[in-house]
């Protein structure tokens, strides 16, 4: 498993730490910020695979973080780890392409979701866009003919 | 129950020892949903839609089921939730009208459509109410019509922002859809599916393999 750079957003400076602390296996860099205005400083500044973030935050949401990044041209997956969130704002999280909502204190499902989150983030550096398209129709043609 | 939805005709072409497990990890979820009064009651009131619905639903959880098995990234817990969130995508349309849903999407009117799109909306904020249903249901609810090409709804997502266990079930909607209205069995609709390029291309490549693979004999 490939390791790639994490960051870490929440106003909770305790959880941000045993969050890190946790997951200093499952990245290769650990990046943290505690809102939404810091973070995007962050992700400005460094190559980041995936992103924790929780959507109750001062100076700047969660929501309005994922806004700004998606905004600026950047696809970068999203995990959002909340307490509780309102259906209004988890729908508009979706709009933006949310990778993955879940809830506190669930640690398990979070491994699982930046270890898929962090190998999507790399896909996305490497995009082949609609080339990449056409041979992966071929491909599954090829697979259905061979399975025929 | 699930023999009755998921008939034989239905997974002919499939291994065995996965049609078991299929059909019992089907009727466990149902179970599990079906132990939230709210949920239950949903769940009875699209049964009494149509004829169809509930026998859809469980094949959409059958299907979308075969195709996370040759995922390597979905998990027991992520199964669990596309499984759910399949047999939930369509709780949406029981906010429409009746006389709308009689109709087919190809023959509604401009205005009939932008109504019906919204059900997956709408299934998401009935489904807010439960707390048996968590937020990875409820965005494969709300996300089930997507398209990898833009042309989904209820967001027009592009294929990077669809959530990733949508995708599935996504896949699996369509195919039934085709087993059923063209009364196919699934290796004819796996065929019809890949030689209209038009249609495949709506969906995730990674998706779609996992969906043949299904089917491979080894």
């Amino acid at each position: 498993m490939r390791l790639g750079n994490l960051l870490i957003v929440d106003d909770e400076e305790l959880l941000v730490k045993n969050i890190s602390f946790l997951l200093k296996k499952y990245a290769e860099n650990i990046f943290v910020a505690f809102n939404g205005v810091e973070a995007f400083e962050v992700i400005q500044k460094h190559p980041i695979h995936c992103v924790i973030c929780d959507i109750s935050m001062p100076k700047m949401t969660g929501l309005e973080f994922l806004q700004k990044v998606r905004d600026s041209g950047n696809e970068v997956p999203f995990i959002f780890y909340t307490a509780y969130a309102q259906p209004e704002i988890m729908m508009k999280a979706a709009e933006y392409g949310a990778f993955d909502f879940l809830r506190k204190p669930d640690f398990e499902s979070l491994i699982e979701s930046i270890t898929r989150g962090i190998a999507e983030g790399f896909k996305r550096e490497n995009k082949t866009g609609e080339s990449g398209k056409e041979n992966d129709y071929d491909k599954l043609l090829q697979d259905l003919n061979k399975l025929l | 129950m699930t023999d009755n939805f998921i008939e034989e005709r239905y997974t002919n072409g499939l291994k065995p020892d996965f049609v078991k497990e299929g059909r019992a990890l089907c009727m466990n979820m149902f179970n599990t949903l079906g132990s939230d009064p709210h949920v239950s009651r949903q769940l009875e009131q699209l049964n009494l839609l149509s004829p169809t619905t509930s026998s859809h639903s469980f094949l959409v959880s059958f299907f979308s089921m075969l195709i996370c098995k040759h995922l390597d990234w979905v998990s027991s817990r992520t199964i669990e939730s596309v499984v759910m969130g399949a047999f939930l995508h369509d709780i949406g349309l029981l906010q429409l009208n009746k006389e709308l849903l009689e109709k087919k999407y190809e023959s509604m009117t401009e205005s009939e459509k932008k109504i019906y799109e919204q059900h997956p909306r709408l299934g998401y904020e009935m489904l807010s109410k439960s707390s048996a249903v968590n937020e990875q249901i409820r965005q494969i609810v709300l996300q089930h019509h997507e398209q990898v090409s833009s042309l989904g709804y209820p967001f027009r997502l592009s294929g990077v922002r669809i959530y990733p266990p949508a995708k599935i079930v996504a896949l699996a909607d369509a195919f039934v859809e085709i087993i059923v209205a063209q009364n196919l069995t699934p290796i004819n609709a796996l065929k019809h599916l890949l030689i209209h390029k038009e249609i495949i291309m709506n969906y995730d490549g990674e998706i779609v393999r996992a969906l043949v693979s299904g089917f491979r004999s080894k």
